[in-house]
């Protein structure tokens, strides 16, 4: 079970990600993914980071663990663990030490993340003996790999002493994702980050890895953060949801809250496009146009050239996070007082939920 | 047969014989023996049965969709369905000829009017063609009219892609692009039917979205008949007016969308429903409705093969192969203990 | 951005949406003027293509470039070394060595590259009969493939040869003959390999006949190795004439085919050494010339058959 060594308070935060800049360089031009976020996640929650490609929703999940492939750059911002440590700024050999024993990372695709030539309990066992320091004994392996069968009894997979000499080919997807979600847990993390676990697996084996996940956040009392494209697996799992649209937070706060009652027209456009059942017969709502062109600067909101509401204010500045209704953080001119934004003739039967202004 | 007798779910009998279905699969059975042609004479049973026994049919301007997880068989059965994977065993009949028995020129004509759209949209479009050169393909290999300009201008237009798109390659496209260049060219000769393998895999929520709204429009303005694939259950769900669900390469269940939805038949059916994500109830926590994952189809249970998960199964589930039987006009379910799960009710 | 996977969901962002490169990639010249920067992007593919575009120049203006016809003989002047007369010497005839290599180079051209070309043709047909249409056919085109590749190359040659006589024409048949069973099983290896591609299959389900995907999709999608392997192989080949001529299987005297130089030279080498020396490294420059070209070339084309990576957030 968790250990309670020295970690802070319940409600402090875990992660405080400060005006997060990255970029990517390639052949000569500059994609500026993340033009600073600010996100803050509380111990013992589940945060939804959710987006559609182009977001910068993985770049920010990979960018905390500084595991961006060789052209990105982490250029402005910090992200600071547990209130002391700022993971942009530390040594290598610190870095080290945090990943996997403070914050753990379990990626989409567990065939391509697990070594196919190396057993699944050498695996396992490795990632305690690289964070042993100093030689490592007999007893000591014996007692990683006792560790390490615990670990795969937690994650609801039986036969552990089998499945410790299995490969990862000889898996299904939904036992190589339990796998990899026990390797993550091995060195008791306090946050997890969770890159699309479920995206390829069955609908059946999702709803089994969203349940073990459930699971142990509960009695590992785990903080994790959840990157997803889909938005009901963040209503089904997640206290928080954080919508990324191109780079920027565009929303934030209790999924509850922001799902019944979106404040960005971003978010509600979002809602509104989810196919089912319920809208036999008539045409799906979509969000016309295309994600904006990263290179360069942008001017003003980076939603407005798909927007419906978008007006003179929006294409020219970029609008400051607000609280409006009941969403933490909203990034919009349309739900901030001091924007100057023209509320006068807005169709009221096509405004999402608006929330006049004070 | 002489009158086709009425498939499940097709047109009810009347005083004339209908006309034959669009397409009707006959016990259809694909097998993947890794042994050779030697141990498959030899009726060896070892090797994979991909699709296993399937009987399905669907009606002119009709969508049916089949729906099922990994290793269910799907895809194979749409390929053997349009004759692009070779059968071992049954029938596959387009508007009552038998495909797996036509000679050359009706393959070719056969071709024109079914089609298939492809899961992987970039890697269906030959990599060093321009998109002109794309939509020009079934024209040219049908040999229809040089004289007359190809319509790609037309093709673009109707999926909704800018003009200056027919210049790229298939690589500078975006995925939602590439899909759509796929059902244009697939739609340019106003086939009768078209294959759709997983139309939105991979697309974000507003791009899938689209690409419904964009087959939904095709079909009212052009009468085709669709056979969706797909895991996605709200694809089906707003698409299909029939479902037919698939586990381990068998048919479980088929019915019309609302039937299979609301009074889901079969066990693994009930669980599928279940395991949909629910965003509008605001329900927290989906219950796992069913154990264990999907096994190999190598090596697939004995008797039904939904046995070892299935919540209803009895002793007889583990012995006897369930046949598909018609529980009312229209619904099929192949499973001894349907009454039962019906009773059960609606699990969400 | 290599770990993402394959479900990643995706859309709206293209290329072409981006901007990522200046200018839309498939305008003709942007690509030609791309190909041609990227050949002379390193060292050893400039050096390549000016040696390779160097031999081009002698084989087509050879003749008004060297300073004395190839059979001039001179027998006041032979054997002689480097000299203001005769900047690399003279053979045991008098005759101009730089003149002779000059002209040989022109020899060589019209031997080695259509040989090579016309294993590379005959190959490419033999791959994809055998590698598209599989079953007796591909049975057959192995066999084949195999009994000549077991002979080595030169043998093989030398036995036509004598067969057939030495002609220019029959010398370029007999190096095609060496050098096809290499294409012809790479392009049956390459063609085995794109024929599991869906786009194969989509043309399949378009209705397209076996003809049209082995000349419209497949063979497209596999000259580029090909050509690699011409740009690689042509020196090989030129070496092989060099060699049949060497044993005075080649081109008959006097035409000054390099390893007819070489041949006359070893006669005299304890006298006078040039024609060897001067021969031989004009061998060796022309075969780095082509070895680097060929590995430039392998550069420009294979990043372009895999596209240009895409961008994810």
């Amino acid at each position: 079970m968790a250990s309670l060594n020295g970690r802070p308070a319940v409600d402090e935060a875990v992660l405080d990600i400060q005006d997060l800049a990255v970029e990517y360089r390639s052949r000569g031009s500059v994609m500026r993914v993340l033009p600073g976020v600010d996100l803050t996640i509380t111990r013992g929650q589940v945060v939804g980071l959710v987006g559609e490609s182009g977001s910068g929703k993985s770049t920010l999940a990979l960018a905390v663990l500084r595991l961006l492939p060789a052209n990105g750059k982490i250029t402005a911002g910090r992200i600071v663990l547990d209130g002391t440590t700022d993971l942009t700024s530390i040594s290598r050999e610190q870095l080290r030490r945090v990943r996997g024993e403070k914050v753990a990372m379990i990626f989409q695709d567990p065939l391509t993340s697990l070594n196919p030539t190396f057993k699944i309990g050498r695996q396992m066992i490795d990632v305690q003996t690289a964070h042993a320091g100093g030689r490592v004994r007999w007893p000591d392996r014996k007692q990683f790999r006792q560790r390490a069968m615990a670990l795969l009894h937690e994650v609801g997979l039986p036969d552990a002493d089998q499945l410790m000499g299995s490969y990862p080919h000889q898996l299904s997807g939904g036992m190589r994702q339990r796998v990899m979600t026990a390797m993550a847990l091995s060195l008791e993390p306090e946050l997890l980050i969770a890159d699309e676990p479920t995206s390829a697996l069955d609908v059946t084996t999702e709803a089994q890895i969203l349940g073990l996940l459930r699971q142990i956040k509960a009695s590992r009392d785990l903080t994790i953060l959840f990157v997803t494209h889909d938005l009901s697996v963040v209503a089904e799992i997640c206290d928080r949801v954080v919508v990324m649209y191109a780079g920027q937070v565009m929303e934030q706060g209790e999924v509850a809250d922001v799902f019944r009652e979106p404040q960005h027209p971003y978010t509600s456009a979002l809602l509104d496009a989810v196919a089912t059942r319920s809208h036999r017969g008539q045409p799906l709502n979509t969000i016309p146009g295309r994600v904006p062109s990263l290179i360069g600067q942008i001017k003003g909101c980076r939603f407005a050239s798909r927007c419906s509401y978008a007006q003179d204010v929006c294409r020219a500045e970029e609008p400051r996070p607000v609280a409006s209704g009941s969403s933490e953080a909203v990034r919009c001119h349309m739900r901030d007082p001091q924007s100057g934004y023209e509320h006068a003739g807005l169709p009221s039967a096509a405004a999402p939920k608006v929330v006049p202004p004070p | 047969m002489t009158t086709p007798a009425p498939g499940p779910g097709g047109p009810a009998a009347g005083a004339q014989p209908p006309s034959p279905p669009l397409l009707r699969l006959e016990d259809l059975s694909v097998t993947f023996s890794p042994d050779g042609a030697l141990a498959r004479l030899a009726g060896n049973r070892r090797g994979v049965r991909a699709v296993d026994g399937v009987s399905l049919s669907m009606s002119d301007a009709e969508v049916l969709g089949v729906v099922g997880e990994s290793g269910s068989g799907k895809t194979t059965l749409a390929l053997a369905a349009l004759r692009l994977q070779r059968a071992t065993s049954g029938r596959v009949r387009f508007a009552g000829a038998d495909v797996g028995g036509m000679r050359r020129q009706a393959v070719r004509r056969f071709r024109r009017d079914a089609v298939m759209i492809f899961q992987d949209p970039h890697s269906s479009l030959s990599p060093r063609m321009r998109v002109s050169s794309l939509l020009r393909e079934p024209y040219v290999i049908h040999h229809i009219g040089p004289d007359e300009q190809y319509p790609v201008a037309e093709l673009l237009d109707m999926v909704e892609l800018p003009e200056r798109l027919a210049g790229s390659y298939p690589h500078e496209l975006s995925g939602g692009q590439a899909r759509r260049v796929g059902i244009a060219r697939a739609l340019a000769l106003r086939p009768r039917l078209i294959v759709a393998d997983e139309p939105t895999a991979g697309l974000d929520v507003s791009a899938a979205s689209a690409i419904l709204n964009l087959l939904q429009r095709l079909r009212a303005e052009h009468g085709t008949g669709y056979l969706v694939i797909t895991h996605a259950l709200n694809v089906v769900g707003y698409l299909a007016d029939r479902i037919a669900v698939m586990y381990l390469g068998r048919v479980v269940e088929t019915g019309s969308a609302e039937q299979v939805y609301d009074t889901p038949l079969h066990p693994y059916t009930r669980a599928l429903i279940a395991s949909i994500p629910d965003m509008d109830s605001g329900r927290r926590g989906r219950q796992q409705p069913v154990a264990g994952e999907i096994p190999s189809p190598r090596n697939p249970p004995s008797g039904c093969h939904f046995h070892p998960r299935c919540p209803f199964a009895i002793e007889r589930c583990r012995t006897d192969d369930p046949v598909l039987e018609e529980a009312a006009p229209g619904r099929q379910v192949a499973c001894l203990r349907w009454r039962e799960v019906a009773s059960a009710g609606n699990p969400t | 951005m290599a770990l993402l996977g394959s479900a990643r969901p995706d859309d709206g962002i293209g290329l072409l949406d981006l901007d990522i490169t200046a200018q839309p990639p498939s305008t003709r010249r942007a690509r030609t003027r791309g190909a041609v920067g990227s050949l002379l992007a390193t060292p050893g593919g400039t050096i390549g293509t000016v040696i390779v575009l160097g031999l081009i120049v002698l084989a087509i203006f050879g003749p008004e470039l060297a300073p004395y016809s190839f059979s001039a003989i001179d027998v006041n002047a032979t054997l002689q070394g480097p000299s203001l007369h005769h900047l690399l010497g003279t053979d045991q005839l008098g005759r101009d060595i730089l003149s002779r290599l000059i002209y040989g180079t022109r020899i060589e051209m019209e031997v080695a590259v259509p040989a090579v070309a016309c294993a590379l043709a005959c190959g490419l047909i033999l791959g994809l009969l055998g590698g598209y249409l599989g079953g007796l056919v591909d049975n057959v085109v192995v066999l084949v493939t195999d009994t000549f590749q077991s002979f080595p190359a030169i043998i093989l040659a030398l036995a036509l040869l004598v067969v057939v006589g030495s002609s220019l024409r029959n010398l370029v048949i007999v190096i095609a003959i060496a050098f096809l069973p290499n294409y012809a099983r790479t392009s049956r290896a390459l063609v085995l390999s794109v024929k599991q591609n869906q786009y194969i299959l989509a043309e399949r389900a378009l209705g397209a006949s076996r003809l049209r995907i082995m000349v419209r999709h497949i063979t497209p999608n596999i000259v580029a190795p090909l050509f690699i392997l011409l740009a690689m192989d042509t020196p090989s080949a030129i070496t092989v004439e060099a060699g049949l001529s060497f044993l005075g299987l080649g081109v008959r005297p006097p035409n000054p085919s390099w390893g007819a130089i070489l041949s006359d030279g070893f006669n005299s080498i304890y006298q006078a050494p040039w024609a060897v020396l001067f021969a031989s490294l004009t061998l060796a420059i022309a075969t780095i010339g082509f070895l680097c070209f060929g590995e430039a070339l392998r550069d420009v084309l294979d990043p372009r058959l895999r596209g240009v990576s895409r961008w994810r957030a």
